[in-house]
């Protein structure tokens, strides 16, 4: 495992029980863990946490300088739900891009201008789903929301490159993600798990590791990359050898 | 046969000279017959000379003049005898649909240095020389050109037991925008299409596909619930070919009713 002794990782946006396992893998490899979140919602009770002004452009770089020190950045889309295009409200866009997009981009941008401010390297880590690059039933909200963060990366990447902060994406399959437990629960799972070449569900730890790694000295150099991981998920409709079986 | 009714005969006057065609079921078929009904004339291809007559004789009946011009398109030497007849029947080359193709479906771990050998041959090599072919002609012909390519809906998508013939579909995102780019400055367009399933002998029987009921169950996986037809393959040529697609260059267009877009569809 990647060591991130030394390293202080906050932790943003959704903060749900995938979130909380792939900070306890990240305190696992040496990091300290601090998670922020908007004042409006409850804190989170299993990461030492911050409040601060998420939607307050000016507020939350003020505060987030102040929370220095960290050296990377871990942001979660928090608004992961499915729901027909045609069905789609407002409300629901707002949610959507508001939360996974606006948010992510005021929090990434705030962690960059501390980190330049102290002429220090670091680590943006946005999560994401694979929904970013296939399109699924029911998901053109929460898909659209991650595909324009998909491409803010990119660009952020290109911007923030000289001075040494990295920028990258986990595009996750099917996860323990609580959004995902009705479809789970019930006849999906096996179809998830027959859908993916590895056979099974992509664990919290997994997603952990791949933060481990984009966040340690090993990745200085990767930016601006999307990392797929999905046990193969979105590779190919027919999975397996068996439609050689005659 | 399929029926064309929106034909305006917009390809009058022009040549185009099609690979892989011979089987009437194949995509290539469909390519020549809908660049027919434009009012091309057609040099039709196949490795298989056998097949040609029905061919010319099906394009024929298209009102254009058909020639038969059989070759194994992974053979430099046939292939550049190929152009050397059309251009001696039509006197000029201005359109050719680079469509031959073979698929063998193996596991990876059973790859045969002789299917490699053949699908790489004939899918990579064979694109290599007709598109060289057809470039040269139309370079020396000094009035632009099309070359539209068949690839797959493999080419964006992937699936097991046909790494091989995926490999050689993929590859020709860097081909066709290497062609286009070299070749733009002599106004010669270079594009491919993206087949999704169609049910042309290449893939029927498909391991998997035995039955009537695997048959429809793949089927219903499509968004729009049908199988693809080789004329439909000839419309997206036909679109490329014509003054529709003069600044279309470099790009790649699946047909194949959603395919490649979902993984499941609803």
């Amino acid at each position: 495992m990647n060591d991130l002794a030394g390293k202080h990782v906050l932790i943003a946006g959704g903060l749900g029980r995938v979130t909380q396992g792939i900070a306890r893998t990240m305190a696992e490899a040496g990091a300290t863990i601090r998670a922020i979140y908007d004042r409006a919602d409850a804190a989170p009770d299993w990461a030492a946490a911050t409040p601060l002004p998420i939607d307050d452009q000016a507020a939350l770089r003020t505060e987030l300088r102040a929370l220095y020190p960290f050296d990377v950045i871990v942001i979660a889309p928090p608004a992961i739900f499915y729901k027909p295009f045609l069905d789609t409200t407002d409300a629901d866009w707002d949610r959507a891009i508001g939360g996974n997009f606006e948010r992510a981009v005021w929090v990434a941008q705030a962690a960059a201008l501390a980190l330049i401010e102290r002429q220090r390297p670091g680590s943006i880590i946005f999560l994401s789903s694979v929904a970013a690059q296939m399109p699924f039933a029911s998901m053109s909200a929460l898909g659209a929301s991650l595909g324009a963060l998909r491409a803010l990366a990119k660009m952020a990447a290109v911007d923030l490159a000289p001075h040494d902060i990295t920028v990258n994406v986990i595009e996750c399959g099917w996860t323990e993600h609580e959004a995902n437990q009705p479809y789970l629960s019930v006849a999906g799972r096996a179809h998830v798990e027959a859908g993916t070449p590895t056979g099974r569900i992509v664990t919290a730890q997994e997603i952990g590791h791949a933060c481990c790694y984009l966040a340690s000295d090993l990745a200085r150099s990767v930016t601006g990359t999307i990392l797929t991981l999905d046990g193969g998920y979105s590779l190919t409709r027919a999975v397996g050898a068996s439609a050689l079986q005659e | 046969m399929a029926n064309d009714t929106t034909s305006t005969k917009r390809l009058r006057g022009k040549v185009a000279l099609v690979t892989g065609a011979g089987d009437p079921r194949s995509i290539g078929r469909g390519i020549a017959q809908a660049l027919a009904d434009e009012g091309a004339h057609v040099a039709i291809n196949d490795v298989r000379a056998d097949w040609l007559p029905e061919a010319v004789s099906d394009l024929e009946a298209r009102d254009v003049r058909a020639l038969a011009v059989p070759a194994d398109v992974s053979d430099v030497a046939q292939v550049e005898a190929m152009f050397q007849a059309a251009v001696e029947t039509f006197g000029r080359v201005d359109i050719v649909a680079s469509n031959a193709g073979v698929i063998r479906w193996e596991h990876f771990l059973d790859v045969t240095p002789a299917n490699l050998r053949l699908v790489v041959d004939v899918n990579l090599k064979g694109n290599v020389y007709v598109c060289r072919a057809a470039a040269r002609q139309m370079i020396a012909q000094g009035e632009g050109g099309r070359i539209i390519i068949t690839s797959s809906v493999q080419a964006s998508m992937h699936f097991p037991i046909t790494p091989i013939y995926g490999a050689t579909k993929h590859a020709m995102f860097p081909f066709v925008g290497a062609l286009a780019l070299e070749l733009g400055p002599h106004n010669i367009t270079v594009n491919h299409i993206g087949p999704g399933w169609v049910r042309s002998a290449l893939n029927d029987p498909a391991p998997g596909q035995q039955t009537d009921e695997d048959i429809e169950a793949n089927r219903q996986s499509v968004p729009l619930k049908r199988d693809g037809l080789p004329y439909e393959m000839g419309r997206a040529v036909v679109y490329y070919a014509s003054s529709d697609g003069d600044y279309v260059t470099g790009t790649y267009l699946r047909i194949d009713g959603g395919l490649g877009i979902s993984k499941y569809s609803p």
